[in-house]
């Protein structure tokens, strides 16, 4: 299958911190015949806090295990009321940027899946003083086009809303749509491992929950999986002109893999210079402290698991039109599937 | 009535000075119905069905939309851009949009940027961001492969699908329904006459104007030759009809009919024309409403000043979210306006000289 239409599929689905599960059947079957129907995988796990775990065994005696992280939870909102005329007061689920809110398109997973537009009535007739300043998410309101008895046949209090997914492309392969974060990286881990042959450590996809809001499924995953070695797999910010250079990465020069006192020193390093050998482009961008990903968690859960950070670049994150190059995610799963296939065993 | 051809004028791209893309799809739909069919020197299209008098009627709509135009390429090769009439800015963070032609004619896609919220401090949070500083990604890798595509001067709108939404889908929302739902009315109107082989005592002008979202007397130039007796402006109108909003200011509510003005900003209508609109309207069973705020400005204010003036009225749908990619409206209000300026055109060739 290709990259591209994988990464779409998952990032379509709906994963809203919290119902991560709600997307199962679609994310079980998002390759032919199943992921585990169709022998990609050999096992699947679930525990308490809802992750999803596939298991690939590399089928030697005593083999070393491998956790790979890509969080499968993105970005959302729930519904906190409904209101006369139809319109909807909402919470956010994670880090909701209002400015990008206003006039866009919303879906609302009710028990009917409908559209809602968000309000952008200008403030000074909503009453709201200040009009260059934005507010609250709790003074946003979307519009549903129901009555407000209708509306609660369908809709209930605690209803997840995400952003509508419409998927296009830029130039230079440029891909544009929600849930890219962190959902490009689980279709990028899925698809390398799931074509491994020939390797030494058993590999656990760790599709981890509730990133966005409290890193709980990998701290519960890594707890479960127990593995040797870490690769925590997520997005990164790309370079746009309103942000510093040297807090992001370049768009279009490969996947980055972070420097930082959280990840592994010497398996960073050897990652470094494996990607060079294979002529895989790869970036590298100083976290001094954190990573800003679920590598902590990970890093601090059992006894303490040595984990590096790598990622995807991408712009506009946490928004509807999130953009990743395509030639990026194709060198990131190059990178992972080279490096358990040659690398792994090598360094350690 | 079909939503097809209404679906097709808000998707064309037209932002002001751009008409060309709406007036070709106006053209062909409307050619064999008219006795004259003509260009002004601006741009605007005028479609005339004669009368058997020598009065004259004007019903009017504007092709253009709000939009962008491409003020500068930077080195990285971001487009940085201005605005084609008003937009809110706190409306383009993070939309899709069509750069250079319509999606139909190869436009290319871009996005407004917008800096990611992990990395913006706690005071950009709460501010709203300047256009100036706002730029648009295309994807190009720099400033030479940007200005291939994309170059000063390039015009840009909204990318925004055409959706109905609500309960048993009655909602519509897109971009452009300002004034394209004028546009398509007029276009019903004019088949409708014609197919019905009416001819009324006066000719009817419609205008199917340019430059209206920029403020300018696009439509004004446009009058001069005409020198109608009366004229009715098709509009959408902004309203705010949302529980916490004031009801004196909510200006009208959607699905309630064609909202009649007795005065915006730029015109104070003709009362008597006003009171012949709303008894059209009871007589025939056809909603509408009066403006209950006065707000906004339109062609109107042109028309009415052209050459000696003339008695006007305007007939506005009710929109929510006005000038912004995802206009709202109640499909009942494109078809409650067009059975009211239907009526209207009828009962103006007894009426006349009453008002």
């Amino acid at each position: 299958m290709e990259l591209k239409d994988l990464i779409i599929k998952i990032a379509g689905i709906m994963s809203i911190s919290g119902y991560e599960f709600r997307g199962f059947e679609e994310l079980d079957n998002v390759m032919y015949d199943g992921l585990i129907g169709g022998g990609y995988f050999d096992e699947y796990k679930t525990n308490a806090t809802r992750n999803h775990i596939y298991i690939k065994k590399c089928g030697k005696p005593n083999a070393k295990k491998l956790l790979i992280d890509a969080h499968f939870d993105e970005i959302g909102m729930i519904v906190s009321d409904i209101k006369d005329g139809g319109f909807l007061t909402v919470s956010g689920i994670g880090g909701i940027d209002m400015r990008i809110m206003w006039a866009s398109e919303v879906v609302i997973y009710g028990k009917e899946i409908i559209t809602g537009i968000v309000v952008s009535t200008p403030p000074h007739l909503q009453g709201i003083p200040d009009e260059r300043k934005w507010h609250d998410i709790k003074d946003m309101l979307i519009d549903t086009g129901y009555t407000k008895e209708e509306l609660s046949e369908i809709v209930e209090i605690g209803t997840p809303i995400g952003f509508k997914p419409m998927y296009g492309e830029l130039m230079n392969g440029q891909i544009i749509g929600k849930g890219f974060d962190n959902k490009a990286c689980a279709a990028i881990v899925l698809q390398a491992v799931s074509g491994l042959e020939d390797f030494d450590w058993d590999t656990y996809v760790l599709l981890s929950s509730k990133e966005e809001t409290s890193r709980l499924g990998a701290k519960t995953g890594v707890y479960l999986i127990d593995p040797d070695a870490a690769i925590v797999v997520d997005v990164n910010h790309a370079y746009t002109p309103d942000t510093p250079k040297h807090e992001t990465c370049k768009m279009g020069e490969g996947p980055c893999i972070s420097i930082s006192i959280t990840t592994n020193r010497s398996m960073t390093d050897f990652i470094i210079n494996f990607a060079k050998d294979k002529e895989i482009p790869l970036q590298t961008v100083v976290e001094i402290t954190d990573t800003g990903t679920n590598n902590t968690a990970i890093t601090y859960g059992r006894q303490g698991i040595p984990s590096v950070v790598v990622s995807l670049p991408l712009k506009n994150m946490h928004t509807a039109s999130e953009i990743f190059n395509i030639t990026d995610a194709e060198a990131l799963s190059k990178l992972l599937s080279e490096f358990i296939k040659g690398g792994l065993s090598q360094w350690n | 009535m079909e939503l097809n051809l209404l679906k097709e004028l808000t998707a064309a791209f037209a932002p002001s000075g751009c008409e060309k893309n709406v007036s070709d799809i106006i053209k062909r739909e409307i050619e064999s119905y008219c006795d004259d069919l003509y260009y002004t020197k601006l741009g605007s299209l005028i479609a005339v069905l004669r009368g058997t008098g020598n009065r004259s009627v004007l019903v009017s709509a504007h092709m253009d939309e709000v939009g962008f135009m491409v003020t500068h390429v930077d080195d990285d090769g971001y487009l940085h851009f201005g605005l084609i009439g008003g937009i809110d800015s706190r409306v383009l963070s993070g939309r899709r949009v069509i750069i250079g032609e319509s999606a139909m004619h190869g436009g290319i896609k871009g996005i407004i940027m917008s800096k990611a919220v992990h990395l913006q401090s706690e005071s950009e949070r709460k501010e709203v961001t300047p256009v100036k500083n706002m730029v648009i990604d295309i994807g190009a890798k720099n400033k030479e492969e940007a200005e291939k595509y994309a170059p000063k001067g390039t015009f840009g709108t909204f990318d925004s699908e055409f959706v109905l939404f609500g309960k048993d889908n009655k909602m519509l929302k897109a971009k452009a329904i300002d004034d394209r739902l004028g546009c398509a009315v007029m276009c019903d109107t004019i088949k409708r006459l014609r197919s019905e082989g009416v001819r009324y005592d006066y000719d009817i002008y419609f205008v199917f104007s340019v430059h209206e979202e920029i403020g300018f007397p696009g439509v004004g130039a446009s009058v001069f030759g005409i020198d109608p007796d009366r004229a009715i402006v098709l509009e959408a109108t902004a309203v705010a009809d949302i529980f916490d909003v004031t009801p004196s200011m909510q200006v009208a509510k959607t699905g309630e009919g064609g909202v009649i003005s007795f005065a915006d900003l730029g015109t104070i209508y003709d009362r008597e024309f006003i009171d012949f609109a709303f008894a059209t309207g009871r007589k025939y069973n056809i909603k509408c409403q009066m403006k209950q705020y006065v707000s906004g400005s339109n062609d109107a204010a042109h028309i009415q000043r052209a050459g000696l003036g003339t008695k006007i009225i305007a007939v506005s749908a009710p929109c929510r979210y006005l000038h912004s990619a995802s206009n709202v409206i109640s499909i009942e209000d494109y078809y409650s306006i067009n059975d009211l300026i239907y009526y209207l055109l009828k009962d103006l060739n007894e009426s006349i000289d009453k008002i």
